[in-house]
């Protein structure tokens, strides 16, 4: 994969020696994602994590009693989404759209699992960088509401 | 190589702001552009301790223009 050194410029994968990125890599696929068009659509189910390699993209949640659609964040190169899928299987929280061209790296939830399983130590770090992740949110969420 | 996640809050409230990795730290002053606005970096801050390569800040931003791509 053409993205490989990529791999280890990603702090979801922080840790994580080259024979374990090489594992993950083989997982892998790379999606291109055109300006305005929607990669998440929150309700649904997803079993697919992503990484941003290139472009950014808006998160927006619309709440059950809201007729409009509130933008939480943009995320750029570097960030996961979707991760929440692999965590607790639910449906999607919110939904993802480019705000201009885009390319992500693609991991299925199922292959991840295998994966993990097989190599405990990668799943360790993996998930440990996804909690870490969800931690640096989190404090934004705190900072952005000063 | 060090690589910065920086997230980014825009003052006022009103813009979402961003998390994105940049290859180097922000400083006051310096203008970013995500998207199609441009900002001002007002105050840079960490905001996790280091790990590995990568570091953790937070920046406050102004935003200063909207750029015409038309």
């Amino acid at each position: 994969m053409e993205y490989k050194q990529i791999f280890h410029e990603l702090e979801l994968f922080n840790g994580l020696n080259d024979a374990e990125i090489d594992k993950i890599v083989e997982l892998c696929t790379v999606k291109t994602v055109q300006s305005g068009d929607t990669l998440v659509y929150q309700g649904e189910p997803g079993n697919e994590m992503f990484i941003i390699t290139h472009g950014l993209f808006e998160i927006s949640r619309r709440s059950e009693d809201d007729a409009e659609e509130q933008t939480l964040v943009r995320l750029g190169a570097g960030q996961t989404v979707g991760e929440m899928a692999l965590l607790d299987r639910g449906v999607r929280s919110a939904s993802v759209r480019a705000v201009e061209p885009s390319k992500v790296i693609v991991i299925n939830r199922d292959d991840f699992d295998v994966l993990c399983k097989r190599n405990t130590g990668i799943g360790y770090v993996v998930m440990r960088n996804i909690a870490i992740d969800l931690s640096f949110r989190q404090r934004y969420r705190y900072l952005r509401s000063e | 190589m060090t690589i910065y996640k920086i997230s980014f809050v825009v003052e006022g409230g009103k813009h979402p702001g961003a998390i994105i990795n940049k290859d180097h730290r922000p400083i006051p002053g310096e203008k970013i552009q995500f998207g199609d606005q441009f900002f001002k970096i007002l105050e840079v801050q960490e905001l996790l301790p280091p790990r590995g390569d990568f570091q953790y800040l937070h920046a406050t931003c102004a935003l200063i223009l909207k750029s015409d791509n038309k």
